[in-house]
């Protein structure tokens, strides 16, 4: 009969043994193959452009498997000192070096300020389970864009107490 | 932090509303300078995917770093 339930008494102790994520070869789906953190990364960047612009926040990840999936997390430091301006974020990708591209509009996180005079600042974070196309050996480079909602001036910081922080998992599939 | 940056975008719109910019810079960078101001990536327009189209040579001749810095430090 097969086992359905292990009891730890049986293994010898009342507690399951340690056991290496290395010995974990059976498992085909679902399994972290690499993490990849970068925290602080990039200068400081502002933008009046209501349209998505590049910035200096980017981080890549070279996938060990075909058909990995990739999810990415990241935590920036946003800010504007105009009232009523939203600092928008969205997340780029390129292969190598074939030029950047939205990922999704899924990507987009939209920080909207209520405020008067004063500087106003908030985090931006995402978490997005990205399924790129790509050969084994090519470098995914991901890059972070950003945008005003109306043309008034938006930051992103990466400077003393405002340090971004980005992550990468190769998960199979 | 660039501590006239607010004023650097609010005497860009004095001189010249609709004007849509881009910079990076250095966390040791605490004052807009004229090296700087040659690095912005200027907004020309957007593609299908809302991406901006910039270039870093100036297409508004009203925006030169002496008017913009004269009006910075009116403000």
């Amino acid at each position: 009969m097969a086992f359905s339930k292990i009891a730890a008494e049986n293994l010898g102790g009342s507690t399951l043994p340690a056991l290496a994520g290395g010995s974990l070869t059976g498992i085909t789906t679902g399994k972290v193959l690499q993490v990849k953190s970068s925290p602080s990364v990039g200068g400081n960047n502002a933008s009046s452009n209501t349209n998505y612009t590049s910035t200096s926040i980017t981080f890549n990840i070279t996938p060990t498997k075909a058909s990995s999936k990739i999810f990415l997390s990241y935590v920036i430091p946003t800010n504007t000192a105009q009232a009523n301006t939203s600092c928008k974020t969205k997340i780029y990708r390129q292969v190598n070096s074939g030029g950047y591209s939205n990922i999704s509009d899924d990507t987009i996180m939209n920080n909207v300020y209520m405020n008067g005079a004063s500087s106003v600042s908030q985090l931006s974070t995402l978490q997005y389970l990205d399924t790129p196309t790509y050969s084994l050996t090519d470098v995914l480079h991901y890059m972070i864009y950003f945008a005003s909602s109306d043309g008034g001036t938006v930051n992103i910081y990466n400077e003393g107490g405002n340090k971004n922080n980005l992550t990468l998992m190769e998960i199979a599939t | 932090m660039m501590i006239d940056l607010e004023k650097f975008g609010t005497a860009i719109k004095n001189l010249k509303s609709n004007v849509e910019w881009s910079l990076n810079y250095a966390e040791t960078d605490t004052e807009m300078t004229e090296a700087i101001f040659n690095t912005i990536d200027w907004g020309t327009g957007k593609d299908a995917d809302d991406t901006a189209i910039t270039t870093k040579t100036n297409p508004h001749s009203e925006l030169t770093w002496t008017k913009v810095k004269e009006e910075i430090d009116k403000l």
